[in-house]
């Protein structure tokens, strides 16, 4: 029998975690420290961005050793644009999105190191709109109601649990107005909720607002939950695996919902979700994560028509379409390798088909390969030509 | 539907025929255990399976799939109707003489991370059937098992692992490896990659397909991913509500799907090309509650061309040539 190499022993767990420990205080302490604005207020890099990640880095403290979610991910999301973010399960794609809004559950999880660049557009006192840079991964906790919520809004992946089930729709709806407008009515809030649940095709307001989540469906706790995050004029909307838990034709609703609304809301979306075809469907520009990284990213029609990355071009070709009709699908072999202990070199050579000699030695850099068009590979570096 | 005569005669070919079956569960019940209200999961589903082929039961939560693979195997008592299982009506059949049949017919999970014992080893999980059926002589179980896991792709030293030390995939894998291990004939997959990665899914279709050619399986594979069961079905069967819409041909439903839902069901499907513009059908609103259908046909509330016919009466289940059966009044006209 192989030795299990997942296996730890007691020693060595205790070791893990007391240095753990170090690191984990130093940075719960810098999430709750009290500074000045200045201190977090930065320049975008490309103006026309609405979201900057620059090397991101977002570990778990687990006591079998630091996994690296998210490992190093740079990723822009230009204004009025969606961005749809492609992945297999551990992949980090919603670790990416949690850390933009934050909600990295600590002390275990904790944004390490890297930059969140986000433009805010605020009004100051005299009703004048200010743009305003924060980078967010700076951003200690007690000021981040700057942006949670009223710039950039969340739609979580289950729309079964993500409602509070004590309270009416109506009343969770309204909350949201009394939080981001200081001094609000209750008339002005239930106004702005109907305005709202009108908005994402709700077809009897009256009795939703009333409601229960428990009385609603599926597709209508998911519009009720689109509601909720656009109550608040958000810049950017991060749907996380938003139709996932849904059925093909109650999906085909929400996208469509979706797609209107961008247009309407001027605002961008950052689209989280494992299914290619929402993407294709969907986004303008795509970002293909595998094992915590960007392994490529460009226009959805680069990615669909060329795709680079021999991962990419696996992942599309496992996937049986209507149309498709071959014998026998390809599939990748192996699994997604262990998040603790990455090795060094491409954490996708054990399971790829293209593999150089060079694919042993360090991790590939990205590779420019059309002005928006990059793929993390070696296969496409310069001196391979 | 009900005055349909049930027919008996025997055709080799035909490993499974399921007529008319329906199941309900009872929702409230008077103080003498009086059934005042119920719920039809099921509600008259008729087909015919040929052994070696596979048949695809695609439809969107709630419409009875589940149940349907479940009372097949008699999991759940059906309530109506006739199971034919080799010529044999098993319908009737009580649970002493069931274990004999189940030697024959196995399903396979939709949750492969709750569908084994945790207590158990890969070893013990695979040859706890074996023993129990007498499929081989006790000295060579372990032999047997081991060969069995090399077919599903395991290697031999997860013999002696725990379920808890595998990914999805793997456990699906074990899943296979247990319910081919007393040498079924019928195997009902009861959405076996959906709970697993792209990458993942297309290596446990292949396995399957590859399982099949070789021991000459015949599946029953329900799943909500039409893409999915078009790549594996010959034959297909949409369900709606408790009751069987559309049945035919992978061929005649994919080039010609007759029924509404159908069609709206196939447009719905994202694909995965950024150049394809679909004619995309949107149906209105939600699912019925299938504790409260609506009267007449019942996907006259959603339905794009409902006529007034449709909320009155419900639509006869007819062949429309080649086997490729459709309920809807449109093809009456």
């Amino acid at each position: 029998m192989a030795k299990n190499p997942n296996y730890l022993s007691g020693k060595e767990i205790r070791a893990i975690a007391k240095e753990n420990a170090k690191v984990m205080k130093r940075l719960e302490a810098y999430k709750h420290r009290k500074c000045d604005e200045s201190e977090y207020l930065t320049e975008m890099k490309d103006k026309s961005n609405i979201l900057e990640i620059e090397n991101l880095n977002t570990y778990f403290f687990t006591e079998q050793g630091v996994v690296k979610a998210v490992n190093g991910v740079s990723l822009n999301i230009p204004k009025n644009a969606t961005v749809g973010i492609v992945g297999e399960s551990g992949c980090g794609k919603s670790v990416t999105s949690m850390s933009v809004m934050r909600l990295i559950q600590g002390p275990t999880g904790q944004i390490y190191s890297g930059e969140i660049r986000f433009n805010a557009t605020e009004k100051a006192d005299d009703d004048r709109v200010v743009e305003k840079v924060y980078d967010i991964a700076k951003m200690p906790m007690r000021d981040i109601h700057k942006i949670r919520g009223n710039q950039i809004a969340m739609i979580f992946q289950e729309p079964m649990t993500s409602l509070n089930p004590v309270f009416t729709i109506g009343q969770q709806l309204d909350e949201v107005t009394f939080i981001n407008k200081k001094g609000a009515t209750k008339e002005e809030a239930k106004e702005k909720s109907m305005e709202m649940l009108n908005l994402v095709g709700i077809a009897a307001p009256d009795r939703v607002y009333a409601a229960f989540p428990h009385e609603l469906s599926g597709g209508m706790r998911q519009r009720v939950m689109i509601a909720m995050a656009l109550a608040a004029d958000p810049r950017l909307i991060i749907a996380d695996e938003s139709t996932t838990a849904l059925d093909v034709t109650i999906q085909a609703q929400i996208l469509d919902l979706l797609r209107d609304l961008k247009d309407k809301i001027d605002g961008s979306i950052m689209l989280i979700t494992h299914d290619l075809g929402i993407i294709a469907e969907m986004a303008d520009y795509v970002i293909v994560m595998y094992a915590g990284k960007v392994i490529e990213q460009g226009t959805a029609k680069e990615i669909f028509h060329n795709p680079m990355h021999p991962y990419t071009i696996g992942l599309q070709k496992s996937k049986p379409t209507l149309k498709s009709d071959s014998d026998m699908l390809f599939n990748i072999p192996g699994n997604v390798p262990n998040p603790v202990n990455m090795p060094d070199h491409c954490y996708f050579k054990e399971r790829c088909d293209m593999c150089l000699k060079k694919c042993s030695g360090d991790y590939p850099g990205m590779v420019k390969v059309s002005p928006t068009h990059y793929v993390a590979c070696h296969l496409y570096e310069e001196d391979q030509k | 539907m009900a005055e349909e005569k049930v027919t008996t005669e025997f055709d080799p070919e035909v490993i499974l025929e399921v007529q008319n079956l329906r199941k309900t569960f009872p929702l409230k019940k008077t103080i003498t255990g009086k059934v005042t209200k119920e719920l039809v999961a099921v509600d008259g589903v008729s087909f015919k399976l040929k052994a070696g082929e596979t048949l695809g039961i695609v439809g969107e939560s709630g419409c009875g799939k589940t149940t349907l693979g479940r009372a097949i195997l008699k999991l759940h008592e059906p309530t109506g109707g006739r199971i034919i299982f080799e010529g044999r009506d098993i319908t009737d059949l009580k649970s002493k003489e069931m274990r004999e049949i189940r030697k024959k017919m196995q399903i396979i999970f939709q949750d492969p991370y709750s569908s084994l014992p945790p207590r158990s080893t890969v070893g013990g999980i695979l040859s706890e059937p074996v023993e129990v059926h007498n499929i081989v002589p006790k000295s060579e179980i372990k032999d047997y098992v081991l060969d069995l896991m090399d077919k599903c792709g395991l290697r031999d030293y997860y013999y002696e692992r725990y379920p808890h030390e595998f990914s999805g995939g793997q456990r699906q894998r074990i899943c296979i490896a247990r319910a081919l291990s007393v040498n079924p004939k019928l195997v009902i997959c009861d959405e076996p990659v959906s709970a697993l990665d792209v990458s993942i899914q297309a290596q446990i279709i292949n396995l399957l397909k590859k399982l099949q050619n070789e021991m000459g399986l015949t599946y029953v594979f329900i799943s909500h991913d039409l893409s999915v069961v078009k790549y594996i079905s010959d034959k297909i069967g949409v369900m709606y509500l408790g009751s069987m819409v559309e049945f035919g041909t992978k061929e005649d439903i994919f080039s010609m799907p007759l029924h509404p839902y159908t069609q709206a069901l196939f447009s719905a499907i994202p694909h995965p090309d950024p150049d394809v513009k679909m004619n995309r059908i949107i149906l209105k609103g939600d699912i019925p509650s299938p504790a409260n259908p609506p009267k007449g046909c019942r996907f006259h509330t959603r339905c794009p061309h409902a006529m007034e016919i449709c909320s009155q009466e419900a639509p006869e289940y007819k062949d429309y040539g080649n086997g490729h059966c459709a309920a809807c009044h449109l093809l009456n006209k």
